[in-house]
């Protein structure tokens, strides 16, 4: 399935915010994962291109 | 009779000594009534303020609530019994009667900050001073984009912690 899409969620401000994704493509999974900070009463954009 | 006056004197010496009889029984008494008269406060305060945990400035018009909870109903939601809008500096404060099998909690909220629901436990019958830290909200914004499709079967699952911990797959 071919995803092009946004979401957005509430975090922690001011803090670094866990993320965590997996993509499977020809039947191989792949995980991803980092830390994103987001200021407080702010909106951070975060791209995955896969 | 001298023998049984200085018996007689023997035994009101021995009672009224502090080792036996009735002073030892007196002495007793009054020990023990130094400690029963001791009595237990059963008001117990809590004062403290409301700050920003990230920043450390203090949150004017935080609502702090005073919660109790049955001690043995491990499952039983606290129940509030006082609510307190914090001043200006953030201050607030409570008195209050601490009721037998119950525990006692703060909780507090304000508008974009996310709310503290068990907040920290107060100590019977003492001045509790506590300071309540809130994490303020943010947003995070995630474009999904498959680049370079493969097939129909392409899967992608993301999961964001912190905060919402949201989960999201297509």
């Amino acid at each position: 399935m071919t995803v092009d899409t946004s979401i957005v969620k509430m975090v922690l401000g001011n803090k670094d915010n866990p993320i965590a994704w997996f993509v499977t493509k020809n039947g191989v999974q792949t995980s991803f994962n980092t830390t994103v900070y987001c200021s407080a009463f702010d909106t951070t954009n975060f791209s995955i291109n896969y | 009779m001298r023998l049984q006056n200085k018996q007689i004197k023997g035994i009101v010496h021995w009672l009224l000594s502090p080792f036996g009889g009735v002073g030892g029984g007196l002495i007793l008494l009054f020990l023990i009534g130094i400690t029963s008269c001791k009595k237990e406060s059963k008001t117990t305060q809590v004062k403290g303020f409301v700050i920003d945990e990230t920043t450390g400035v203090r949150l004017a018009g935080a609502r702090v609530f005073l919660t109790k909870q049955n001690t043995d109903c491990f499952s039983c939601q606290g129940t509030t019994i006082a609510m307190e809008i914090a001043d200006a500096n953030g201050v607030y404060g409570f008195d209050f009667e601490h009721e037998q099998g119950f525990t006692y909690r703060l909780a507090a909220n304000h508008t974009n900050y996310w709310d503290v629901v068990n907040g920290p436990n107060l100590t019977k019958g003492e001045k509790n001073t506590k300071i309540i830290g809130l994490t303020p909200k943010a947003y995070i914004r995630v474009f999904i984009k498959n680049v370079n499709p493969y097939d129909g079967d392409d899967e992608l699952g993301l999961t964001v912690l912190g905060g919402e911990g949201i989960h999201f797959m297509e």
